[in-house]
């Protein structure tokens, strides 16, 4: 019943000789969390850049709510709904931390150069719409009070979150998290993990590219697993954690580590 | 006004106040001249302060609208203000066509290119077409609704009134969602996209806005001359507004007015060591960005802790 979001259809992708996805097929269901975990080198950050419009050109389709945005540029696609991180923290740093989240309302504000130079009730109303809007923001990933802080004041855990209150101003209906976890203490994990399922019950769609298994397996509706660019197994948690594939290229080599 | 643009009030009342206590001041001219320069470093702090493009080429533009304003009024009769709306209207058209391919650039591939426009338009209004290396005289005195602003004191106010209401639009579009914007493309252009802002398109605006007020400031130039030639448009001019802008601190909409005044100052202080005055710009260049990375405005701002 539940359609999807967002789907793949034979997605390739070379970097020169270099294949970095084959023929990748997905459907992600609306409102679920959709994890995607594999090696690194998988593709999974290049999944990420093909879905947000970064890099156009490859093979195959993206589609988002029932439409084609494989040669969409990127903010376009962020304005259509879908709003990402990234795996190392690109935050504005010649703004505060208020000014990045209202950085990521930009897409529902459209600001035009009339309204700043002649509208001058109008285009009050705005900032304070914005600002309003983007400290909800931070105190819904609990950053509140760090308003005028700057970024790189901010441990790295905090960036992290910023960057997810900086992407939720867009309103998207889909999130991308790239390695939302990645150097992360345990206690700045529960909060991700909080915020991550509190973003679920708003109804908005995740998927998360991550490497932390702890973390996969308590968010996850449903697990991509690619290896060298290739699909090799999809289902829910369990399934993954039972799939002898999945074991061999990828989980049995993380067990050694742990 | 909030108390983070004192800096901003100190400029405005020194500026309203000048005339009234030294009314047959000679300086009356060289601030003339300052605010005109300023006119410019105030559209281009959007551009290279806010937005990070820099733009070698602003001689040009300000060249387009000098030499558009005193083509209408002198050789076709046009009335002042229609010559100065023609004026930005065709430098901003320039302006949108160079924007296209060059803002693509970035970093020093984009000051080069823009350089290149800049020497284009020096050389083709060195061609006879537009009146040679004498360029064209006899340009009339800016008149509005019938008033001719023909002394000095009158198109004193009437030039720092453009630039003070150009200082509040570029606050305006600095200081909201527009400026995040544009600051944010200066940071890293794929994350801003990735927060639904058209990269190119906040480029672009910001050149051929930058590009509006070069050109009025042309337009003022060439009305208060009477005489405009080529000399006054090549690429020292770009250099200048560069050296201005950090002088005063980029990214403060108005602290290119303060390195535009010291430019404009400084040769009037030198006498007979004016030989040197390349060479004391220079080094305030060079000492300014070691020590002072936020212009003379980030630096006091920072010693009164207004910010």
């Amino acid at each position: 019943m539940n359609h999807s979001i967002l789907s793949g259809r034979s997605i390739s992708k070379y970097f020169g000789g270099l294949q970095a996805l084959s023929m990748v097929d997905f459907d992600v269901e609306n409102g679920i969390i959709f994890s995607i975990i594999g090696p690194n080198g998988a593709g999974k950050t290049t999944l990420f850049n093909l879905i947000s419009g970064f890099d156009r050109n490859y093979e195959g389709e993206v589609i988002f709510e029932d439409e084609v945005i494989s040669h969409i540029p990127p903010h376009t696609i962020t304005i259509k709904g879908v709003a990402r991180t990234f795996q190392n923290v690109r935050l504005f740093k010649n703004l505060t931390v208020l000014e990045n989240v209202a950085v990521g309302c930009h897409g529902w504000v459209s600001p035009r150069y009339t309204r700043a130079i002649f509208g001058l009730r109008t285009s009050r109303r705005e900032e304070r719409s914005i600002e309003g809007f983007a400290r909800e923001m931070l105190a819904y990933v609990g950053l509140e009070g760090k308003d005028n802080d700057e970024v790189e004041s901010l441990a790295l855990g905090e960036q992290k979150l910023l960057e997810i209150a900086r992407a939720l101003a867009a309103k998207p209906r889909l999130l991308l998290l790239d390695e939302p976890g990645a150097g992360l203490n345990d206690r700045e994990m529960d909060n991700l993990q909080e915020i991550i399922f509190k973003t679920k019950e708003q109804k908005i769609t995740q998927i998360v590219v991550e490497h932390n298994m702890k973390l996969i397996m308590s968010i996850s509706d449903q697990i991509m697993v690619l290896n060298f660019g290739t699909k090799i197994a999809e289902g829910d948690p369990q399934n993954i954690l039972n799939n002898e594939k999945v074991i061999e290229v990828y989980l049995g080599k993380e067990k050694d580590l742990a | 006004m909030h108390s983070k643009h004192a800096i901003l009030v100190i400029i405005v009342a020194a500026v309203v106040g000048f005339p009234l206590v030294f009314p047959e001041s000679y300086w009356l001219t060289v601030l003339i001249y300052v605010g005109i320069y300023g006119l410019i470093v105030v559209g281009y702090d959007l551009l290279l302060g806010y937005c990070g493009q820099i733009s070698l080429g602003h001689n040009g533009l300000f060249a387009i609208g000098a030499y558009a304003t005193a083509i209408a009024t002198t050789w076709f009769g046009w009335v002042s203000l229609l010559a100065i709306a023609g004026g930005i209207f065709i430098t901003c058209l320039i302006a949108y066509i160079v924007g296209i391919p060059t803002l693509r650039l970035r970093g020093y591939y984009l000051a080069i290119a823009t350089m290149g426009f800049g020497f284009i338009v020096e050389a083709l209004i060195r061609t006879q077409y537009f009146g040679g290396s004498s360029g064209i005289s006899g340009i009339p005195p800016l008149s509005i609704l019938g008033y001719s602003f023909d002394s000095d004191r009158s198109y004193y106010y009437l030039v720092w009134t453009v630039v003070f209401l150009s200082v509040i639009v570029c606050l305006r579009i600095g200081e909201t969602a527009l400026g995040r914007s544009m600051k944010a493309v200066h940071t890293d252009e794929e994350a801003a996209a990735s927060m639904g802002i058209n990269v190119a398109k906040t480029k672009m605006q910001a050149f051929v806005f930058s590009a509006a007020l070069a050109a009025i400031a042309g337009s003022l130039y060439a009305h208060y001359g009477t005489v405009i030639n080529p000399n006054s448009f090549n690429i020292m001019l770009s250099v200048k507004l560069l050296l201005m802008l950090f002088l005063g601190g980029a990214g403060s909409i108005y602290g290119g007015l303060i390195g535009a005044f010291i430019l404009f100052s400084l040769p009037e202080f030198l006498g007979h060591l004016e030989r040197l005055e390349l060479a004391l710009e220079g080094l305030a260049f060079m000492i300014i960005l070691i020590f002072l990375p936020g212009g003379l405005v980030g630096g006091l701002n920072k010693l009164l802790k207004l910010r």
